[in-house]
């Protein structure tokens, strides 16, 4: 929490000398009042002093850095307002059993969770993958709680099959989740049961296994701090400045805090609890909802958003759609997950304590009944005119694209499918030619003077910012792996504009940071190209950020491993 | 013979692209079993349904004139599955024809749902392999033949024209367990008796039998008994029944008053709770069982079932 030892009181003498000026540069501000200037001045984290070298000659003194920018090409940072790097990186760093064998049989699978159990005495759960039934039906065995009891019946254990659809568990792990023949099954799974007596066999099918994940102890924050820091490394070695990890629980703001205390929070992170337990288990929701979240703030750590599926994706066929998926031949439009009722009570009672909603809307019917819901929360007393996020945005009907505007609500668009690519041939020819035609409708959104950002959706699609601000010019594959244009591109300044003051806006920030303008936050990314002079196919994702800097702190430097910069070098391979 | 109308059976029907679950797909939609089959088919082109036999097509399902529907599961399977008990409640059978590469237990995993519970009955996966192609299938995913082997309640080994004696052998000896019910086929013309017994029980099952190439001679028993049972022990038994009995199906009565519906298709054993028992059944337990092939020991069956009850069996022996 740097900022706590740098925050300066409002009447407290202030140093005639900037911090930091950058000199030789070709600084794109993102100002429509003064696009371009070669130096910039920083006090304080804030930009001083707009103009040319001479213009700061006044404000250098014995304790200003001046860095020679040697004619690269400077911009505001990037703004990535919708990603995972929890959900990407914790396995890694959670050393659950993996037995690691393709077809484990029974006694080997007995012996890794004997030897797991002995390695890691401390873990109250013995939790990790896989057992496989063919090798139990081959070794005339049935695996269950029965056979399982038989190898550790005093610790909880669970165990996922290779394909990830069933959870084998022993008794201890079905008492500590409070699972018996009483307990009704999910409605997207079942415990597999006796057929006479209806006791669960240990076998957990599907949705079923929920409830052991329930049981189960959090991730704990070390694990969490370590995948986030991995993250966090990563975006700022590829220029974001400000992100929004949407879906967060109590140990994963903790884990955030332990970072920004350390002085690793190279970013600005706006953090969303999570308002359903579908991803993991959130205790505590209510408690940090109705004020601990503020423990959290800091100048760089928000917990004031909450985050929702309201509908489902395009490969099941659970987006919410406004016309059926498969035209005359059946009805089935998709579904959503909470009522509007439900959703609309919600928008209004997070909306009066300043909370801002951000909603997976994927079908062009689950952003429209989100748009209603947040039209109904404004007519209501009390609401602060929060700025709420539809998330994905992936499909949506034309009349409600004037309604971002009006409504003050983030269109959020990731890029997993607005090029073309096999994923986009493949699963997404999913929603039919027609939707697909109109699908991350960056423009419209533009056109209709809306509000429109980019979220990553880190691992849905690649943590790099720089694919998305590409392909969001060319709509082309970056990579010629497809070929054609998909959707409507916008121009190389709307781009950075949407992923940059855009940004800015969605956090409720943007009088403060997203361009670079006196007084505002100094927030700058130098880079090893200038991006208005190179073919943006095939150039511009493959951009490489020389140093970033958070509020004037220099955080990354890729060239010079010698400098006070948090980070050094290129950005870490993830995936 | 009496039935009850109870959830509706669903068989799901797996193997690799050229196993010839299309072949079986053909085979029942053409065949005169006499009952309406829904089959929701994977990839709906490659069903090549004479168009004479399409009567009409309302919502995305195909009737045809001898009762069946066929649909493509291109929404949901969930959602297919809702529309089918909500649009056509009159048929009396599903059938679900798998992706060559998905693991058929995963359907049945579905099908299984608590939203389907009373509704549908996971009645049996079948699994077919190509006898002579099957190394050449197994070579492209690995592990998706164990997958599919190991979720397989009963297993068609076809094409068996195609394949050696020695090389039937050798499959079997690689790829079946010890409880493993193996039907051996050519052109996947699996016996209807054995596609859908529970169905069939009250009409003759040698004729929906004569047309298959199936050598061996379906045969039957009936077992039935005035005393309640002991449901655990007869679940027992049911379990580990000989590997020629491929089908039972019946009512029973546990000492605590419970009844229940009993369905064992191959490896597949499903107690269904019952109110009570059907009208005119005249008998607390009654199971008929259908086996293949020698040496079925039916006598031996019968004893271990009349050891799941106090007293000895009233009546000796049933008939088909």
């Amino acid at each position: 929490m740097r900022s706590l030892y740098d925050h300066r009181p409002s009447h407290a003498a202030r140093s005639a000398q900037a911090d930091l000026v950058l000199t030789n540069g070709q600084i794109y501000t993102g100002d429509p009042g003064l696009p371009w200037c070669r130096a910039l001045a920083v006090a304080g984290g804030r930009i001083v002093a707009r103009g040319e070298r001479a213009d700061m000659e006044h404000l250098i003194g014995a304790q200003t850095e001046v860095t020679d920018l040697g004619g690269r090409f400077a911009m505001p940072g990037l703004y990535d307002m919708h990603t995972h790097p929890d959900l990407a990186l914790a396995p890694r760093y959670a050393e659950d059993l993996d037995i690691g064998l393709v077809d484990p049989t029974p006694d080997q699978v007995r012996n890794a969770v004997l030897a797991y159990a002995a390695r890691y005495p401390d873990r109250e759960w013995i939790y990790g993958q896989y057992f496989v039934r063919y090798t139990f039906r081959q070794a005339g065995l049935v695996p269950g709680r029965d056979w399982l009891d038989a190898v550790m019946p005093d610790r909880p254990v669970a165990l996922l099959d290779r394909m990830w659809g069933t959870m084998m568990v022993n008794s201890e792990a079905l008492l500590r989740a409070g699972i018996n023949a009483d307990t009704p099954d999910p409605l997207n799974g079942y415990f597999e049961r006796d057929p006479v007596s209806g006791e669960p066999t240990g076998l957990l099918i599907d949705g079923a296994y929920a409830l052991i994940h329930a049981a189960m102890p959090a991730t704990p924050v070390a694990v969490l701090r370590a995948a986030y820091r991995d993250g966090i490394r990563y975006q700022s070695a590829r220029g974001v400045v400000a992100t929004k990890y949407v879906h967060v629980c109590e140990n994963r703001l903790n884990a955030l805090q332990s970072l920004d205390q350390s002085g690793e929070l190279t970013l600005r992170v706006e953090a969303a609890i999570s308002w359903q337990d579908d991803i993991f288990p959130v205790r505590r929701r209510w408690e940090l909802l109705a004020g601990e979240r503020h423990y959290y703030r800091s100048a760089r750590l928000d917990a004031s958003a909450v985050k929702f599926h309201f509908d489902g994706t395009v490969e099941p066929r659970s987006s919410y759609l406004m016309t059926p998926w498969d035209g005359a031949n059946s009805a089935w439009r998709g579904k959503l997950n909470l009522t509007p009722e439900h959703l609309a009570d919600m928008i209004w009672d997070m909306d009066r304590q300043g909370i801002r909603v951000i909603a997976h809307c994927t079908g062009d019917a689950a952003s429209d009944t989100f748009l209603d819901a947040v039209e109904a929360a404004r007519r209501r007393p009390g609401g602060l005119g929060v700025r709420h996020q539809c998330a994905h945005s992936t499909i949506l009907h034309g009349s409600n694209l004037k309604r971002f505007r009006d409504l003050n609500v983030t269109a959020e668009f990731s890029p997993v499918a607005w090029y073309p690519s096999k994923f986009v041939s493949g699963a997404r020819s999913g929603y039919g030619p027609e939707r697909l035609s109109r699908a991350y409708n960056i423009k419209g959104v533009l056109e209709a003077g809306g509000v429109a950002v980019v979220g990553t959706d880190w691992p849905v699609s690649p943590l790099d910012p720089w694919i998305a601000l590409e392909t969001m010019v060319t709509r082309a594959n970056p990579w010629d792996e497809a070929e054609g244009r998909f959707g409507e591109p916008i121009s190389l300044t709307q781009a950075i504009d949407v992923m940059t003051k855009n940004g800015a806006w969605s956090m409720g920030i943007e009088h403060e940071a997203g361009t670079l303008e006196i007084g505002k936050s100094a927030d700058i990314i130098v880079l090893d190209r200038n991006l208005f002079e190179v073919e943006p196919q095939g150039n511009i994702h493959s951009t490489r950020v020389d140093l970033t800097f958070v509020q004037g702190q220099l955080v990354h430097d890729r060239l010079n491993g010698a400098s006070n910069a948090v980070w050094h070098g290129e950005a870490p391979k993830l995936w | 013979m009496v039935t009850s109308a109870g959830p509706l059976p669903v068989t799901v029907i797996g193997g690799f692209l050229g196993a010839g679950k299309t072949t079986l797909v053909n085979h029942i939609l053409g065949g005169d079993h006499g009952l309406k089959i829904a089959v929701l088919v994977n990839d709906f082109g490659a069903i090549n349904i004479d168009t004479a036999l399409i009567t009409s097509m309302e919502g995305g399902l195909y009737n045809l004139s001898n009762g069946c529907v066929c649909c493509g599961l291109n929404q949901g399977l969930v959602e297919q599955l809702e529309a089918l008990l909500t649009e056509r409640p009159d048929v009396d059978h599903i059938l679900i024809e798998a992706s060559g590469v998905a693991d058929p237990g995963r359907i049945m995993d579905t099908v299984l749902y608590a939203r389907f519970s009373g509704r549908l009955r996971g009645d049996a996966v079948l699994v077919l392999a190509d006898a002579a192609g099957f190394d050449d299938a197994i070579a492209i995913a690995p592990g998706l033949a164990e997958a599919q082997v190991g979720s397989a309640d009963l297993l068609i080994l076809n094409k068996t024209d195609l394949a050696t004696r020695d090389a039937l052998d050798a499959w079997r000896k690689r790829w079946s367990f010890a409880d493993s019910r193996i039907v051996e086929t050519e052109n996947a013309r699996v016996p209807f008796s054995i596609l859908f017994a529970g169905e069939t029980l009250a009409r003759d099952p040698a004729s929906a039998f004569a047309a298959t190439s199936v050598h061996e001679q379906a045969e039957s028993v009936t077992w039935r008994h005035h005393e309640p049972i002991d449901a655990k022990r007869l679940h027992a038994v049911l379990a580990t029944l000989p590997t020629g009995i491929y089908r039972a199906k019946g009512f029973v009565t546990a000492s605590d008053g419970r009844c229940f519906t009993v369905h064992v298709v191959g490896t597949r054993v499903t107690f269904q709770p019952l109110a009570r028992l059907p009208e005119g059944l005249g008998v607390e337990n009654l199971l008929v069982l259908i086996g293949f092939g020698q040496g079925l020991e039916f006598e031996r069956i019968l004893a271990q079932l009349d050891g799941c009850a106090g007293r000895p069996r009233s009546i000796e022996n049933g008939e088909a």
